[in-house]
């Protein structure tokens, strides 16, 4: 019942709307044609210069009411110079804005149709069409060049010093490795993965495996660049790094790679955003199925002695494995065989 | 079939129609009279064409924004349980929530036939369509069959869309631009089995549509306007539909071959999009 009422209203507003659109059109022919338009035309010119102005105030509104809800300062040296290209971006598209959006609704209000004006007809004039397509064309080169330019800086090879950590992607979570003591990161090979034992399918006849270490939460140290070195197992992804102002996609079979140097540690990002319970978060930026939402990773950004101490305390995935530091417990044996058994099969 | 050929079979087939009407003594008659089934079905008159275009346009407008009404109804009350979802979506929307599932397919769905279907058919093939001719000038198209063969060919997909809104398993909700792998395994996501071939059939069909009109409105605007019509005379609103029809003519088979390669990787087991994956707790070749 309340299904038919509900299109019953809506039937009626249709039918009403048709009944004043006629009702107007019929005052309209008793008016006499060419003043009912010339009524419509200031009607109209007016609306235009209500639109505009009450634009111009909706926009500088929006942009004070939620001025607090964005991310506030950058969290890394390169996000700093993308937040510049975009503040910069912001002026030059800002001030073109303002300028068009007045031209447009004044010059609509001002040369409305009126009684002893006549249009002035004025085809064509080389000069200004130069102009106006020779400056936009420039101050887009301009743009797009920085914008390349910030984009060769983050993908290219990483400063010497920077430390490596491995992020890949999985329907859904993000699975982090770190190279270890020998700073190399071992080979994988997509058959030898295994959830259990070996999310990433490292391969462990390789020595450079051996002391490679997975890890829950990516730590990072402050003022240190980092690559990143991105994959996916399975579908795209996308590393979001909203606070890093960086994010890059995560393609299976096409590893990609980015650097950045973090500016504050987590402790400092507290204080600064007056929130205790402040995390940097990896968020997934490329839809990747049902579970996309929740496809989120915690940064830890801390300083070198608090990383060192972090990494003493990690168990290389190799170990983890195959159980070798602890007493063989059956569980772990049982694990262990399989994944021999595993290997094993794929070496075969 | 070439232009000339194509207005000489229209001509001929007018002054046919003459003749009958005058065998049958119907000589009052001052033009010949269609059937319903040509004039308002299968019609080759351009702007007939151009209307259907529009109403099946507006149609699809009302689908795709009822959908982004839902979807973003859950996003802007999320902890709110909505029962009128339920009747509408069933298990897809149980105790008045979106499922995370459904939530995608109705974004995919509504960004599909907002680009798709609305923005490129709805708009594109209307006013191309109707105001071509009239611009430069021109009786009609230059091909009034194909013209006619372009709408249903979108008619035909826009079936196939529909039909893809109602099977079990959802319809495509990998994002509308469907990248691969999330679209080419069926392990990979709910809406990436039958729902993303009939969305891939369509898409197929529609890009036939799309070619048709558009090797139509280019070979139109270049062949069929009125003497003293020069290019540089044209108007603007015809320089934008012969762009727009030469960027569709370029892009779209393109497109279609994508398709295709896509289907070839679901269901011939070749691999123009996978790569080493392991999905669903296995790994594929």
């Amino acid at each position: 019942m309340s299904g038919f009422l509900a299109v019953l209203v809506v039937v009626l507003i249709f039918v009403v709307i048709f009944q004043i659109a006629k009702a107007s059109e019929y005052v309209s022919i008793l008016k006499g044609e060419k003043k009912a338009r010339q009524q419509n035309n200031r009607i109209n010119g007016f609306l235009l210069i209500a639109f505009l102005v009450l634009g111009l105030i909706g926009v500088y509104y929006c942009n004070e009411l939620l001025k607090g809800k964005i991310l506030g300062e950058a969290a890394s040296e390169q996000g700093d110079s993308i937040d510049n290209m975009i503040m910069w971006t912001l002026y030059i598209t800002g001030i073109v804005f303002v300028i068009t959006q007045i031209l447009l609704f004044w010059f609509a209000f001002k040369y409305q149709e009126r009684e002893g004006q006549k249009a002035y007809y004025f085809p064509h004039n080389n000069k200004l069409e130069v102009i106006w397509t020779v400056i936009p064309a420039i101050a887009l080169t301009v743009l797009v060049a920085i914008g390349l330019r910030h984009w060769f800086r983050i993908t290219s090879e990483a400063p010497k010093d920077a430390m490596v950590v491995e992020i890949t992607g999985k329907q859904f979570n993000w699975l982090i490795r770190y190279p270890g003591k020998d700073g190399q990161l071992g080979s994988k090979f997509y058959k030898n993965i295994n959830d259990a034992t070996n999310p990433v399918g490292q391969d462990w006849d390789d020595q450079l495996n051996k002391d490679d270490f997975m890890a829950t939460e990516m730590h990072l140290v402050v003022g240190k660049p980092v690559k990143l070195i991105i994959g996916s197992r399975d579908v795209v992804h996308d590393v979001g790094l909203p606070h890093f102002r960086m994010k890059m996609d995560a393609v299976p079979g096409i590893p990609t790679t980015m650097w950045i140097t973090p500016k504050f540690t987590t402790a400092q990002m507290k204080e600064k955003t007056g929130n205790p319970d402040f995390i940097y978060e990896i968020a997934c930026d490329q839809m990747c199925g049902a579970g996309h939402y929740s496809m989120r990773a915690n940064i830890v950004v801390e300083t070198q002695e608090e990383f060192d101490a972090w990494v003493a305390k990690q168990k290389s995935q190799y170990e983890l494995a195959h159980g070798a530091a602890t007493p063989a417990a059956p569980q772990q044996e049982a694990a262990k065989d399989s994944t021999q058994k595993a290997v094993a099969a794929i070496i075969d | 079939m070439s232009n000339e050929a194509t207005l000489h079979s229209h001509q001929h087939e007018v002054t046919h129609g003459t003749v009958a009407h005058d065998d049958h003594g119907n000589g009052h008659h001052e033009h010949h009279e269609d059937s319903f089934i040509s004039k308002y079905v299968f019609s080759m008159d351009h702007k007939m064409i151009a209307k259907q275009f529009l109403i099946t346009g507006i149609i699809w407008a009302i689908i795709g924004a009822a959908f982004s009404v839902i979807f973003r109804l859950q996003l802007a009350f999320p902890d709110t349980s909505f029962p009128f979802l339920e009747t509408i979506l069933g298990h897809w929307a149980k105790g008045g929530h979106i499922t995370p599932e459904a939530y995608y397919a109705l974004v995919t769905m509504h960004g599909t036939i907002l680009v798709f279907f609305v923005l490129t058919a709805g708009l594109s093939g209307t006013f191309s369509n109707l105001l071509i001719p009239l611009q430069v000038g021109a009786r009609d198209m230059a091909s009034p069959f194909m013209n006619m063969l372009s709408y249903w060919f979108f008619f035909l997909a826009s079936l196939v869309m529909v039909a893809s809104l109602f099977v079990q398993t959802g319809p495509a909700s990998g994002g509308w631009t469907a990248y691969p792998p999330l679209s080419a395994l069926g392990d990979a996501s709910i809406g990436s089995k039958i729902g993303m071939d009939l969305w891939l059939t369509s898409m197929a069909l529609f890009v036939v549509s799309q070619l048709l009109g558009g090797l139509n409105y280019i070979s139109t605007i270049l062949n069929m306007r009125t003497k003293g019509m020069s290019m540089t005379k044209i108007p603007l609103t015809i320089w934008s539909f012969f762009f727009t029809a030469v960027l569709g003519v370029l892009s779209f088979p393109v497109l279609l071959s994508g398709f295709i390669l896509l289907l070839f990787d679901r269901h011939a087991g070749t691999s123009f999009y996978l790569s080493e994956l392991f999905v669903a707790g296995k790994a594929i070749v």
